[in-house]
Formats: structure tokens, C-alpha cells, sequence
């Protein structure tokens, strides 16, 4: 067993870590007050090659992987947790087509997908309940030339910002689980965008509907086999979604932990600095130990999916265990800070806010567990 | 045009509490992270710049110990063409003299037809500034410090501007020649992806004494004829002195004061 990174990794981690800090750290306030995507930063991102770096070089991408991809999104989440859930969701879209696209399909959207010129937002959830895959409403139906889909999609990342949508939707008279996905470009008839939500975390990263009314699909657009629907969203949901989510609580958990030794040092009481007093030293143990327990969780899980093997177990775990220990880590470091983490002053405050939204996102915490539970109990 | 830049690893400055003197003056730092040495990436920058403007190749030299090999890739990450490691262990314990004697001849051996070294203009570990231009003496070449641009102008010519106590200079600099620059100069890039994927196809190649044909006598502590005597702490003194009088009375008394003319300019 090797802990050494490869040299790529090494790089990767060092130029992520300084695109964080000089591009888009001076860019966190602004997303605080105003909620929205800087799309000028999208577009850095993408010429430094970020939402390609799971997508085969032949489509223009570098195939570093999904264990790269988890340390940039760790790198990404460390300065901007709402940064990182736009970028991880945009490679996700990347990812899937890259996955379940036809050959004309990636012919047609790549180089510029993994360039981040085009960004697919994969659109699942309806206000029905994410949970329930079998309540969703969304209709197609065979109109012989052509795919009629009907329906609303809630809580989509990047929804406004994205020229394409992954739809997952109901075949029309189908069996329970008879559902395709659909590709559909922005401007196409009975398409639209609905509400942005006002989310208490993740500025910076738009959330929205997405409307289909009477919405007209060429055949060519269908996603995968038909009847594969939910196939195609749950591979895309494991490998980049949830992972993405793990991303993002490791970036947290390493921001709380810096953030609390640095104050830690500083703060001095009782003529010393509090990271003289054993209580203080506990909570930094604390958040160390599951930063680092997340972190080689997240690592195996990734590297499972980049040696092309059975990964769910591990993903669902990663995903609830460092989404709670985030949401620890995050309180514990607000706490070490005193009134001072509760001002807006610190970002400790946001570190919290952005920390809860780990929890629904992709699958909930419930239901992550439900997966590995049923997964590591039931006979197979 | 054919453009070396020499970079120095350091110890990374949020590890510098590691670090400890040995009894003879010298670091230890084993164990501690090296970086860029941060000037020498503005100097590559440069050199990435002149490569991209007017063609040519962009060669990276570094003396240090093997651990600095894994940093050189990240100069080839930035778009350096080639990447040379002198490192030997004769080399161990150069003074500015011995580190520039062995650059030079790493120089001379892979790049005689060089057209501009670039350096920084000190290293933020041992800063003596003196490596650069004791370099251009031993290649026989002009040079200039502190330069916060560089064109590269007609007739084989490079302006140079560079830092002057109360504004700056501008120069014309026949080359071959050797600049060291500041952090002024531009803003390094950060490697893209495909750049870092690129890096790991590209060779770094480990030049020893023998390769260079440097005897033991002149590198390293040998060929070194600075001894660190002593270490200390300078005390920090600080100068307060307070103004009296009405307003204008301050004011003036303030901007006779010796140098404070360049602080408020
Ligand atoms: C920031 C953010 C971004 C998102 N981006 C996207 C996106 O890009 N695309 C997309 O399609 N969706 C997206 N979602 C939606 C997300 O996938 C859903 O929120 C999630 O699937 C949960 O669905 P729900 O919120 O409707 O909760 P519900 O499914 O209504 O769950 C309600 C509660 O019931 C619990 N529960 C559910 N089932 C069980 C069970 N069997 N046993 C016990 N308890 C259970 C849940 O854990 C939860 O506590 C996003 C959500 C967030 C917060
Ligand atoms: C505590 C201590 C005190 C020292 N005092 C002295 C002293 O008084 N006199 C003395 O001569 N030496 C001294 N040295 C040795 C000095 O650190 C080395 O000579 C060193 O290799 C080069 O000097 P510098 O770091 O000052 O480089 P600088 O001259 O400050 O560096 C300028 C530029 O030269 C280039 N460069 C420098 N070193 C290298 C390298 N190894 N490889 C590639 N490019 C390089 C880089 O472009 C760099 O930006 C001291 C060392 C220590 C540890």
C-alpha cells in the first residue's frame, strides 16, 4: 500500500490550490452578497482544463481520473464549497455523456464539453421527493418522430447556466421502473427555466427549475437505451455526484482545520494562546482525525471507480460519513472562534451553512446509508 | 531564441520553524518541503513569454540535492522545454561562488548558444542577489539586477528596465546576456492540466561533477571560500521619532527626513 501521491497528483493538488487562492478566493464575498456564477471564472477553469479531468484525452480531456478529480474538488471546496458543487456538477454532466452518450452524441458536444464551453446540468429530482425515483412525474411520450416530455425539475445545479440538460422521465404507459433519459438543449420548444432557489449555503452556485410543457425531443436526443434511465442517472450520481459531495467535505473539513489552528495560535487568553488549553487541542484532534478518515474513505472509493470497480458500498459511505463529520468539523472550528465565529467577519459561519447542504444533495444521508446497509446486510 | 533560467529550490517559508543551523553555519533542513524559489518563477515566466513571442526553447537549471527533482517537473509543468539537475554530492555546501561556477558550466556543457540567462533577483532563503550576476562573470557575458521589464528589441537587443532608488532604469542589452528580475515582472502562470500531463513525458536530466568536469576542489564546501562564522538574530531596531509643532511644520520636517521622500512618492 503506497500514500505517496504520483507526481500528477502532486502537481494537480499544487495548481488547483493556487487557482483557489488567486482566482477565486477574491471572488468569495461577491458570491456571498450576489448568489450568482461568475462565468468569467467558469471560463478560467475551463481553460485550465477542470471539468476534463475525468474525460478521455481523445475528447479532449486528460483522463487524470476520479481520484484526481476528488483532490481538485478538495482543493476547489477548501476556498469555495459553492465553487466547488458548480464545478463537480459540471464535470459530472461531462462525465455522463462521456459514460452513456451515443457516438454521434459525444461527436457533437465534445472538445467543448470538457472545456467547459457547453455545461450540461443533469436534472433528476422533482419536488415529488429525490428519494423516491418511482414517484417522479415527468412524462415522454412516443410521438413517433419525435419524444414529447411534460414535467418540472427541482433543486437543478447549474440550471441557469447550462446549455444542456440530462432529463431523466417516465416512458408513457411503461412499468414501474421504465424510465429514459433525454438530452436537451437549451432553446428547444416548450423548454425552459423556471425559479432560482435562495439557498442558505453554496452561494456562487446556482440552483433552479427546469420546466418541460409540451417540450418536443428529437429522437436522436434519447440518452442511453431507452428504459435505462434510471441507469444512466445513477451511475452519473455515484461516480461524480455523491463523490463530488465528498469533494467538498473534505475541502470544508481542511478550511475548519487550518482556519482553527491558525486562530487558535493567535487568540491569547489568560497570557497564552489558546492552543495551549487541552480543550481547544481536543476539538483540532477531532477535526483532524475525521478530515483524514473521510479523506482515505474518499480516496479508496475513488479509486475503486478509476480501477472500474463495484463501488457503491463505499461511495454511500464516504458520502454520509464525511458529510456529518463536515458538519462537525465545521461547528467545532466556529466553536474554537468563540463570538468571532459567529460574525460574518470569519468565514466560519459560511463553512457551517455550506456544510449542511451536504447532506440532501445526491442522495441523502438516509439514504446513503440505506445503500450500504442493504448492500453489506442482505444477501446477494 | 535560446533562453536558460535558473532556478533554486527552497525550503517551503511555512516550514522555515524546522528548520535548524547545524554547528558549522550550514541548514538542516532534511525532511522539509522544497518550493520554486518564488522570484525564479517570475524569471520563467518571462522566458515563456520571450518562447511564445519569438520561437525558440526554454531551458531550466537547478543545483541542489536529488529531492529537488520532483519541483523541476513543475517548472516543465509551467512549459519549460528541459529541465537539468546538477547535483553531485561535491556540490553540497556552495558558497554563491561554487553555486555559480557549477550553473555556469551546466550552462556552457547543454546551452553555448544561449541568448539570455535569466535568474531571480534573490532567493528568499540565503538572498544574497550575488548568483546571478557572478554568474554572467563566469560566462563572459553583460548583465543587469532587478529588472521589472524586458522587451526584446531590434538588432539582437533587450531593454531592460530595472529598479532605481527614486524610479528606474532603462537599458539597452546587447546579448547574449543575463537578467535577474523581480516579482514585478509578471504573473506566473498556473500549469493547466494538459500542461501537467504533458510535464510527466518530459525527461529531467541529472548532471554530476564528472558530467560537468568540475574538479572537487572548486564546488561545494571545497570550492567554497565563504565561512559562516557566526549565526545570530539582528536585533530589531526601531526609530520613532515624534514630530512636533502645527501641521505644516510636520509635514515639512517629515519629507526632510532622509528616504522619505521615495516612501511617499
Ligand atoms: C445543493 C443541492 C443541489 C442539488 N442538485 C441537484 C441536481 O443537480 N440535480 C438533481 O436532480 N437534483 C439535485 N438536488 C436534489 C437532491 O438530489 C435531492 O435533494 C435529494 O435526492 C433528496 O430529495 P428531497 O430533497 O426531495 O428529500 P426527500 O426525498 O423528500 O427526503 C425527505 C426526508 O426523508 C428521508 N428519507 C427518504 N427516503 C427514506 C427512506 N427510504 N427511509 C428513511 N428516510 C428516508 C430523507 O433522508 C429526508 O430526511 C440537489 C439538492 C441540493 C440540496
Ligand atoms: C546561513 C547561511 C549563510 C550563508 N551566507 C553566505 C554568504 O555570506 N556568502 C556566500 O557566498 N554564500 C552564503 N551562503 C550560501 C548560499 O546560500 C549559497 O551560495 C546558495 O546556493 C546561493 O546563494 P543565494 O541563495 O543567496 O542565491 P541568490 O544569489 O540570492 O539567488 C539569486 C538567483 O540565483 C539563482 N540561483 C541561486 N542558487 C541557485 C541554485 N542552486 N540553482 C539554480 N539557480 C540558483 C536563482 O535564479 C536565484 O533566484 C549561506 C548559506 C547559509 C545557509
Amino acid at each position: 500500500m503506497d500514500f505517496q501521491p504520483t507526481i500528477q497528483q502532486d502537481l494537480l493538488r499544487k495548481a488547483v490550490r493556487q487557482f483557489a487562492e488567486d482566482e477565486i478566493a477574491p471572488l468569495v464575498n461577491e458570491m456571498e452578497i450576489n448568489d450568482d456564477t461568475p462565468l468569467d471564472l467558469v471560463r478560467k477553469m475551463g481553460d485550465q482544463g477542470f471539468m476534463g479531468v475525468t474525460i478521455p484525452a481523445e475528447y479532449g480531456g486528460t483522463g487524470m481520473g476520479h481520484l484526481a478529480r476528488m483532490i481538485m474538488i478538495e482543493e476547489v471546496g477548501r476556498i469555495s464549497a459553492g465553487m466547488a458543487m458548480a464545478l463537480q456538477v459540471m464535470q459530472m454532466g461531462a462525465g455522463m455523456v462521456i459514460d452513456s452518450g451515443s457516438a454521434a452524441q459525444k461527436a457533437k458536444y465534445f472538445p467543448s464539453l470538457a472545456q467547459g464551453k457547453i455545461l450540461v446540468a443533469p436534472a433528476i429530482t422533482e419536488s415529488s421527493g429525490g428519494s423516491d425515483l418511482e414517484g417522479l412525474s415527468t412524462r415522454a411520450v412516443d410521438e413517433g418522430e419525435y419524444y414529447s416530455l411534460n414535467g418540472r425539475k427541482v433543486f437543478i445545479t447549474n440550471s441557469h447556466i447550462s446549455e444542456l440538460a440530462v432529463i431523466i422521465a417516465k416512458n408513457e404507459g411503461g412499468a414501474k421502473r421504465d424510465f429514459s433519459a433525454f438530452l436537451i438543449e437549451n432553446g428547444t420548444e416548450g423548454f425552459r427555466r423556471g425559479r432560482v432557489e435562495r439557498k442558505i449555503g453554496f452561494h456562487g452556485c446556482i440552483t433552479g427549475e427546469l420546466i418541460m410543457e409540451n417540450c418536443r425531443i428529437p429522437k436522436e436526443n434519447l440518452f442511453g437505451d431507452k428504459g435505462r434511465g434510471l441507469a444512466v442517472a445513477l451511475k452519473g450520481i455515484n461516480d461524480y455526484g455523491r463523490m463530488g459531495m465528498v469533494g467538498i467535505a473534505l475541502g470544508l473539513m481542511q478550511a475548519s482545520l487550518e482556519a482553527a489552528v491558525k486562530f487558535a495560535r493567535e487568540r491569547v487568553l489568560y497570557g497564552k494562546p489558546i492552543s495551549n488549553l487541552a480543550p481547544i487541542q481536543f476539538k483540532i484532534a477531532e477535526i483532524y482525525a475525521d478530515l483524514e478518515s473521510s479523506r482515505l474513505l474518499a480516496y479508496y472509493a475513488a479509486w475503486l471507480i478509476d480501477q472500474n470497480k463495484k463501488s457503491d458500498t463505499q461511495v454511500s459511505s464516504a458520502k454520509f460519513f464525511s458529510a456529518e463529520a463536515a458538519l462537525q468539523c465545521t461547528r467545532k472550528a466556529m466553536d474554537i472562534y468563540g463570538a468571532y465565529g459567529c460574525m460574518k467577519d470569519y468565514p466560519l459561519e459560511r463553512y457551517c451553512r455550506d456544510a449542511q447542504l451536504l447532506v440532501p444533495a445526491d442522495g441523502t444521508n438516509d439514504v446513503m446509508r440505506i445503500i450500504a446497509g442493504r448492500n453489506l446486510a442482505m444477501k446477494r | 531564441m535560446q533562453v536558460a533560467v535558473c532556478v533554486k529550490m527552497v525550503p517551503a517559508p511555512e516550514q522555515w520553524s524546522q528548520i535548524a543551523f547545524r554547528d558549522d553555519g550550514s541548514l538542516q533542513r532534511e525532511g522539509i518541503e522544497l518550493i520554486i524559489n518564488p522570484v525564479d518563477r517570475n524569471a520563467l515566466e518571462e522566458a515563456l513569454k520571450i518562447r511564445q513571442a519569438l520561437g525558440g526553447t526554454v531551458t531550466v537549471f537547478s543545483m541542489g540535492p536529488p529531492s529537488c527533482l520532483e519541483r523541476l517537473r513543475e517548472a516543465l509543468a509551467m512549459g519549460a522545454d528541459r529541465a537539468f539537475l546538477l547535483s553531485d554530492r561535491n556540490f553540497a555546501g556552495a558558497d554563491t561562488l561554487a553555486t555559480s561556477k557549477v550553473l555556469a558550466a551546466g550552462i556552457r556543457k547543454e546551452m553555448p548558444g544561449f541568448d539570455l540567462v535569466l535568474c531571480g533577483s534573490a532567493s528568499i532563503d540565503s538572498g544574497t542577489a550575488q548568483v546571478g550576476p557572478q554568474l554572467a562573470a563566469h560566462l563572459g557575458v553583460a548583465h543587469l539586477t532587478d529588472a521589472f521589464s524586458i522587451s526584446v528589441g531590434e538588432q539582437n537587443c533587450f531593454q531592460v528596465r530595472t529598479v532605481a532608488s527614486h524610479g528606474y532604469f532603462i537599458t539597452k542589452l546587447r546579448k547574449p546576456a543575463l537578467i535577474s528580475v523581480t516579482r514585478q515582472l509578471n504573473k506566473p502562470r498556473i500549469p493547466t492540466l494538459f500542461d501537467i500531463v504533458a510535464s510527466c513525458n518530459k525527461e529531467i536530466i541529472i548532471l554530476s561533477s564528472a558530467d560537468l568536469n568540475i574538479p572537487k576542489s572548486e564546488s561545494g564546501l571545497e570550492g567554497s571560500p565563504t565561512k559562516v562564522r557566526e549565526l545570530f538574530f539582528p536585533p530589531a531596531r526601531r526609530l520613532a521619532r515624534i514630530l512636533e509643532g502645527s501641521i505644516e511644520d510636520r509635514v515639512e520636517e517629515l519629507l526632510r527626513q532622509p528616504g522619505v521622500a521615495g516612501v511617499l512618492k
